[in-house]
């Protein structure tokens, strides 16, 4: 075993990364460790191995009748979000709808129809109650150029940017880096997408207008969503 | 019969080619496990049951990504359930987190354990003192982290994180004695 200096401090980090609950910097700090050293990979492993079983003890209970017709069903539809993901952010839907309402307005003025004033209105009152200047959005492009989801950044007290997956990302942890328009990099965090999706989102101190890139790093190319 | 002497892992194959006939077996398969942690994590049995729904949708959409190198497929489709219920309960501003009746049902042994080490690490949570079992509980299953932790037990955060490095490390223990 080469344990290095820096290990016994990694490993007391260890437990929450393997719960899934470690704080951003805390878990950026030991994922940078663990990239190089295999000890401390295999310690998590272990611990990961005990939070996955102890979840697994829950007991088992038998859904209500029709549970197996209702899954093959919703696999026949669209696919949508599910709806407590839909209510997870529904100022920033609301906001987001009337930004690109507005957006739209913008080009052809003098067309402005009753509903986009109303969504303008909700827009303003949106931000006057968050207390904020604005929202916007960009698409989070796969290595492939799909859509692999969507950035949404806020400038407000604070300012955040949240990141939404849904395809064309693999399993596993990703970093986060913000990259500003005078081409420094940041990094805000990292995020764990399981079942092809997450979302995550962080406070930033700088403001919207500077970021130029957003870009997830895991195991294979990055996804970027460009700002500039 | 088609699902039944099928491995979890030519399920997720067959998924993965979109049989549906394998999706209905998988079902039947895991549905109680899934809809019983959903429903201890959320305690609301609509909410449970549109949890568990979904987390056999992302199974389904995902099978061509499942990598049994990382993992048995009970394993993984129950860490999507409870990713999923985490993020339920964390839109609700009265998260009802009642870590008492689910270290009850946690510890409360089953007919048919799945596997020799499921009833030992039972055994070892039985046994941890509840002031770590708790915070356990809290991060693996809730999902809340330990400044959370913290807050909901009125102790310092230093406290909180060493429970439960104290208390997973405790499991630990108990998963490697009975695997050697």
């Amino acid at each position: 075993m080469n344990e290095r200096p820096e290990c016994a401090e990694i490993r007391q980090l260890l437990p929450e990364l393997a719960a899934g609950v470690a704080a951003g910097a805390e878990r950026g700090r030991a994922l940078a460790h663990l990239g190089g050293c295999s000890d401390c990979r295999r310690e998590l492993e272990a611990l990961a191995t005990v939070a996955d079983e102890l979840v697994a003890l829950a007991k088992p209970v038998e859904p209500p009748p029709g549970f197996e017709s209702a899954v093959l069903a919703k696999i026949a539809l669209p696919r949508t979000r599910p709806r407590w993901h839909r209510a997870l952010r529904p100022a920033i839907a609301v906001a987001l709808a009337t930004a690109i309402g507005v957006g739209i307005g913008a080009v052809s003025a003098l067309q402005v129809t009753r509903d986009d004033r109303h969504l303008a209105a909700v827009y303003r009152q949106t931000l006057e109650t968050a207390g904020g200047r604005f929202i916007t959005a960009r698409r989070l492009t796969a290595p492939d150029a799909s859509r692999a989801g969507t950035v949404f950044a806020y400038q407000g007290t604070p300012s955040w940017v949240f990141v939404v997956v849904w395809s064309g990302a693999s399993d596993g942890p990703y970093q986060v880096d913000l990259v500003t328009r005078d081409g420094q990099e940041r990094l805000l965090g990292t995020m764990a997408v399981t079942g092809g999706e997450a979302s995550w989102g962080v406070k930033i101190d700088l403001d919207v207008a500077d970021i130029a890139e957003i870009r997830l790093s895991g195991r294979a190319e990055p996804l970027t969503a460009v700002f500039r | 019969m088609f699902a039944v002497t099928l491995s979890d892992e030519s399920l997720v194959a067959g998924m993965a080619s979109g049989d549906t006939t394998a999706l209905a077996g998988f079902v039947r398969r895991f549905q109680a496990r899934v809809y019983g942690l959903a429903l201890a994590v959320v305690d609301d049995p609509g909410l449970a049951e549109e949890i568990a729904q979904d987390a056999f949708m992302r199974v389904w959409w995902h099978a061509a990504n499942y990598d049994s190198r990382r993992g048995r497929v009970p394993t993984w489709l129950l860490t999507i359930t409870r990713n999923l219920a985490v993020d339920a309960i964390r839109l609700r501003s009265n998260r009802p987190i009642d870590p008492e009746c689910l270290m009850v049902g946690l510890m409360t042994a089953t007919d048919e354990p799945e596997y020799d080490w499921t009833e030992e690490l039972r055994a070892a949570l039985r046994t941890l003192p509840t002031d770590q079992a708790r915070p356990v509980v809290l991060a693996v299953v809730y999902g809340l982290t330990a400044k959370e932790i913290a807050e909901k037990e009125g102790i310092p955060l230093g406290t909180a994180k060493t429970r439960i490095r104290r208390g997973l490390a405790k499991l630990r223990t108990t998963l490697v004695a009975s695997d050697e």
